[in-house]
């Protein structure tokens, strides 16, 4: 049963990313190159600003991410972005500095609840869902609302879904990997830019038609990058806040 | 439409004042996931889709789980807040 569970989760996982991806609007957007829902989002978002001008499939654009908010946040004020992800480093890097004086040491054991029924049930499906959804948000990010930093967050709501039931750790090794390789690419993609382009983050790779899947590639890099970073991040948070020692409630309330 | 913003508003400040003067924390913390969930409906309505996704994730799932991690730790006398 213990080995069972995570083959079935890990199963349903590729079984759903791989329905998503060969069935209705997405094959469309894998073998024709042209998605339902980006050319829905360009007509309502693009086509009222500039009527008749622009649409679904207009190429040799500045930017050809339909929507709009990414192609300003990733693109316009992408150093700007850069900035907030080291932020949300920062954060989460001053709370774990508290919490690491704290922490329980290796083999103690967790004086926590012991985790209900319905949660131990129900969380390895909801986790499924939230992952795959995640992943879903990350990768439409230049198409459809959303994007790397709530698609992160709805990845690592699941984890911490997955921490709280089954009570295990995530390898800090594995999370901190991901973290700084996620980090690292995102500069990486800045200074491809500089080099290709001659500016920090340009657009150094073919924009595409506007409302295509594969429209404004370095965008949809960037947000997997953020996605990743920001999934990480707030696991590792979370997850220090799981393993503080625990006070036994000397201090007064 | 006002009315129906008008609608969403009225969990989002009956949930606000319930949150502060409910005696329960664990209540008074689902009672604030909720709020916040009336809070991402709010944004759709306005047009704000990418606000409201995050509102709803980060609002509703994270925030909640981190104050439900925090509520473990609070011992069992003090899980009960006496107003005065």
């Amino acid at each position: 049963m213990n080995k069972l569970l995570p083959a079935l989760v890990s199963l349903g996982i590729v079984s759903l990313l791989g329905t998503f991806l060969l069935t209705g609007p997405a094959r469309q957007q894998l073998f024709s190159g042209r998605s339902d829902l980006g050319e829905a989002f360009s007509r309502r978002d693009v086509n009222q600003n500039a009527t008749g001008k622009l649409g679904p499939g207009s190429r040799n654009l500045e930017n050809s991410a339909a929507n709009t908010v990414t192609s300003i946040v990733l693109d316009y004020r992408g150093f700007d972005t850069l900035g907030e992800v080291t932020v949300l480093f920062a954060a989460v890097a001053g709370a774990g500095l508290i919490l690491f004086a704290r922490r329980r040491r290796e083999g103690a054991a967790a004086a926590t609840m012991p985790s209900s029924l319905i949660l131990k049930a129900a969380s390895p499906w909801i986790f499924l869902f939230l992952f795959v959804t995640g992943f879903v948000i990350i990768l439409h990010g230049h198409l459809t609302p959303g994007g790397g930093f709530p698609g992160g967050a709805m990845v690592a709501a699941g984890l911490v879904l997955l921490m709280a039931s089954a009570g295990h750790k995530p390898s800090g090794k594995r999370i901190h990997a991901v973290e700084a390789l996620a980090g690292f690419a995102f500069v990486a993609i800045g200074v491809a830019g500089v080099v290709l382009r001659g500016s920090f983050l340009a657009h150094f790779a073919d924009m595409g038609a506007l409302g295509d899947f594969l429209s404004a590639p370095v965008t949809i890099l960037l947000y997997l990058v953020i996605g990743l970073k920001v999934s990480a991040e707030v696991t590792n948070a979370v997850s220090t806040l799981e393993h503080v020692e625990e006070d036994g409630g000397k201090e007064a309330p | 439409m006002t009315w129906l913003v008008l609608l969403v508003c009225l969990p989002i400040v009956v949930g606000a004042v319930a949150v502060v003067t409910l005696r329960d924390l664990l209540s008074a913390i689902v009672v604030e996931g909720v709020v916040s969930l009336a809070t991402a409906i709010l944004f759709v309505f306005l047009g704000a889709l990418d606000v409201a996704i995050t509102q709803a994730v980060v609002g509703c799932g994270l925030t909640t789980a981190v104050f439900l991690y925090a509520w473990r730790r609070i011992p069992e006398k003090a899980r009960e807040v006496s107003h005065e």
